[in-house]
Order: C-alpha cells, then structure tokens, then sequence
C-alpha cells in the first residue's frame, strides 16, 4: 500500500487535522464553560467553527494581490455556484443546524406550558420544521441531472436524512451523548477511505474535516459529560448528501457501488435501539452493542473498497509513474 | 431605380467575393491538439483532450484575420496516468460531470515581432475569461498551421483544489494543422 509522503501528512495536519480538531474542541469548551445550558449550541457552534477554520485560506498571490471570495476557500466555495450542487452541502448543513436548535428550543418551552399527556404536540413542533428543512436543503444537494432523470432520489435523501436524525438525536440527547458523535466520525472517516479509493481528494477531505470535528466534540463532550445533540444535524446533512454526490461526480472506479449504500446508510442500525425492548437493556450491553453494529457497515465499506480499488500514488511513487 | 439594382447587384458580388476568399478549416481531434503541462512539489505531469469539434477562419490569405473557436469535450481528457485522469475529471480539477465542455473563442489576432498574438476568451468550469498568447501561424500547401505555448493561472477560473501541492501555473500546448 502506497504511503504518503512526509510532507503530504504534515501539511495534513496543518490544514484539516489540528485546526478542525483543535478549533471545534476549543470552541465547544469555550461554551461549556459557560454552562450547561450551551451545551448544544456549543456543539453546533463548534462545527461551523472547525468547518469554516478548514475551508478557509488566503491565496494571495504576485498575480492576485486582492483578496477575493474565490481565492479564499479551500475545499467548498463559500459563495455556491448553482452548477455544483455540492457546493451546498454547507448551507445545507448550517440550515439543519439552526433549525435543530430552533425547534429544539421550542419543543422545551412548550413542555415547560403544556401538560405532559399533550407531549405529542411537542413532538410536532419538534420534528416537523425539521422534516420541512430536510425536505428543502435535500433538495440542494442533489445534482440536478440525477433528479430529473430518478425522481425518487430527493424523497429517498430526504427519508435517510430523517430517520438517521431521529437515531441520532435521541442517542446524542441522552446520558452516552458523545457516542453519537464518535459514531458520526467513524462514519465520515470511513467515507473519506472508501472515497480516497474512489479518486478523490476534495471529497475526502470534506469527509475527513467532518469526521475530526465530530471526533473533538465527542471527545469534549465525553470528558465534560456534555449533551453534543446541537451538532449533529450537521452530520445528518453532510453524510448521504456527500456520498450521492460522489457516486454522481466521479470518474468509473472500481469501488463496489453497495459501499456508497453501506455508508449513507450506516446511522440508520442506530434506529434499533430506538425499540423500547431493545433500549431497557443493559446499559453497558447497549454501549457495546451500538459500537459493533456501527462498525459493521463502515468495516464491510472500508473491506469492499481496498479489496476492489487500488490506492492512488502519492508524491515520488507517482512521480515515477509519471517519468 | 435602374441605379438601384446596380447597386444591390455590385454589392451583392463583392459579398460574393469576400465569402469566397474566406478559408473555412473544420477543427477536430485529429488536427488539433490541446496538451497540457501540471507541475508540482519536485514532478510534473502531461495530458491534453482528444476530443474537440470547432472552426478557423482566415480571409484572403490575411493571417491576421484568423479566427478561432472550439469547444473541447472535457470527458475526453487523457494524462501519463489512469489514476490521475481519473482524478482530473473528478470536481478536484475538471468536474467533467457538471462541466462537459470548454470553449475558446478568439477575438483579436494581431501580428507581433515573432509571430502572432492571439487574444480570446477561454471557458473553463463555467467561467469566461480572457487569455493572450504568442503563436505561430502560417498557411502552407493549403493548410493552417498554428503552434503556441502559453501559461494559464487555474485559480483564474476557480480550479483552485491542491493550492500549494499543485502548482496555479498550467502550461498549455496548442497545435493545429488543418486542410
């Protein structure tokens, strides 16, 4: 297996790993310390921090002395361009961020004034502006060629991006919150193997600053025993949004089309335990057992992918191809 | 009235003329190359496209009258590598699924000390900007024969992935003989 070279990981770590990591684990600790209460608003502010820390360079050149939109962003621009519909998958995600806490914080307060046998109403106001902003920034992210030509692939985004909220909000909402969030970064780290085999480095390094800003943040939210919930719709909005665009923009390779299933569809085994027989079990039987059945699809992904598609060459190995 | 149809008349063959002397050559894959040259940390790499389709014109043998436009399906890109090719169609580079063409169009040839400069737009990832280049151009037996090496910046028209791995600056290798 080739294996980048030193530079390659250094600048790894320059760019992605240590500001993605350290800016959403710092951010999320700078609102902790103000309480508990901004817990989740610390957690989905700590993810648009670790993204726009990641996106962000300054390419000022001899030729471009002046500091413009375009030469600012370093994996998604900032400004979308409407042929690309990955370039939404920021606002896309900010979208589901809001109005995750937007309707969150709503759901509390109606609890506080309405009786708890009316505790479906606040499950309305919960869950459908959440399902009415699914539906809209599902839309975004789906390449307009794709959708004219399946016209079931924004019902069955938007029915994924639902149901894996729903499995992770109740787990990041509850005493394990920082499993839901370890979980999403297996799941994102996972992508960005299978997707680096597919051939491409900016969608795995999209997968990659998602995968490490959920790695920090469950990390802190771990450590403090903080509710990470706030953070999570963005994962539910990158995830399949990321991966139905991979398989549409890229070149044929030879990774296994059900890889790209396993993966969009991998938050949805967490639905299990959503089973009230299934959630009364042991606590600690749940812990394990989550982590396995996470594991599974994400393992199969990753097997499928190395065993069917080689590693692109990195630095002097593909140096010497070329000569 | 007499004088009238005259008129029409002689204007009517001078535009007869003007059409006549006005060479017309069919650009394709075959005639016409578009090679490029990637550079980064310590390597390089070549490609170009196979597949464009487009038109010269060059009127009464006047050199300086050349005009070129041609569109480059992008999906025919070719490199030194599979992988690479793989991943210059991929939205890293090229994105050949949302941008299946690139077009250049002249417009302004003008003749300079050692040979000619040709001005056009280039269309790149959606973007249209201007781009000038020395060339060599020159009709021999019935043929126009243009060559030119030019740079172009990436980041110009937003292929800006790999900033500082990959170089900005692309060399681009025009050739073109047409009957």
């Amino acid at each position: 297996m080739p294996t980048p070279p030193t530079w390659m990981i250094l600048e790894m770590l320059r760019d992605i790993i240590l500001p993605v990591a350290g800016g959403a684990a710092l951010i999320y600790a700078l609102f902790l310390m103000a309480g508990r209460w901004a817990a989740a608003l610390g957690a989905a502010a700590a993810f648009v921090a670790a993204f726009l820390w990641a996106n962000f360079q300054l390419a000022i050149d001899e030729e471009h002395p002046h500091v413009l939109w375009e030469q600012t962003s370093r994996l998604i621009a900032w400004k979308p361009n409407e042929r690309y519909a990955w370039h939404f998958l920021p606002r896309a995600a900010l979208v589901l961020l809001l109005v995750g806490l937007g309707s969150r914080w709503t759901g509390l307060l109606v609890s506080c004034v309405l009786p708890e046998r009316a505790w479906w109403v606040k499950n309305l106001l919960v869950w459908v502006p959440r399902w009415v902003a699914i539906l809209v920034a599902g839309s975004w992210v789906v390449p307009a060629p794709w959708a004219e030509a399946h016209s079931w692939i924004k019902p069955a985004l938007g029915a994924v991006m639902l149901f894996s909220w729903i499995a992770l909000d109740g787990l990041a909402r509850s005493e394990w919150s920082a499993s839901a969030a370890f979980a999403l970064s297996a799941m994102f780290v996972a992508s960005g193997v299978v997707i680096l085999y597919a051939g491409s480095d900016l969608y795995m390094k999209i997968a990659l600053v998602n995968g490490l800003a959920f790695f920090a943040i469950g990390v802190v939210s771990y450590i403090a025993k903080a509710d990470c919930s706030g953070a999570i719709p963005a994962g539910i909005a990158f995830l399949p949004s990321l991966i139905v665009n991979v398989r549409y923009q890229l070149a044929p390779n030879g990774v296994p089309f059900v890889c790209f299933w396993l993966l969009a569809l991998s938050p949805l085994v967490l639905l299990l335990f959503a089973i009230p027989r299934i959630a009364r079990q042991n606590r600690w039987l749940l812990l394990a057992a989550r982590a396995v059945l996470v594991m599974i699809p994400l393992a199969l992904a990753v097997g499928l992918a190395t065993h069917y598609e080689k590693l692109p060459p990195f630095g002097d190995e593909e140096e010497a191809v070329s000569k | 009235m007499i004088r009238s149809l005259f008129a029409l008349a002689l204007a009517g063959l001078f535009g007869l003329t003007a059409a006549a002397a006005e060479q017309k050559f069919a650009l394709d894959g075959d005639n016409t190359g578009v090679k490029f040259t990637g550079t980064k940390k310590g390597g390089k790499h070549d490609g170009g496209f196979k597949k464009l389709t487009g038109a010269a014109t060059v009127a009464d043998g006047d050199l300086s009258t050349l005009k070129i436009e041609a569109t480059i399906d992008t999906d025919s890109l070719y490199s030194d590598n599979d992988k690479l090719t793989a991943h210059l169609k991929n939205p890293d580079f090229f994105g050949v699924k949302d941008n299946p063409t690139a077009t250049f169009k002249s417009t302004k040839v003008e003749k300079s000390d050692k040979g000619y400069k040709i001005t056009g737009d280039l269309t790149l990832l959606g973007k249209t900007k201007p781009v000038s280049f020395p060339a060599t151009v020159e009709m021999k037996e019935h043929k126009l024969i243009v060559n030119s090496e030019f740079k172009i910046n990436r980041s110009d028209w937003g292929m800006t992935f790999g900033k500082g791995m990959v170089d900005d600056a692309v060399t681009i290798k025009l050739s073109i003989t047409a009957k």
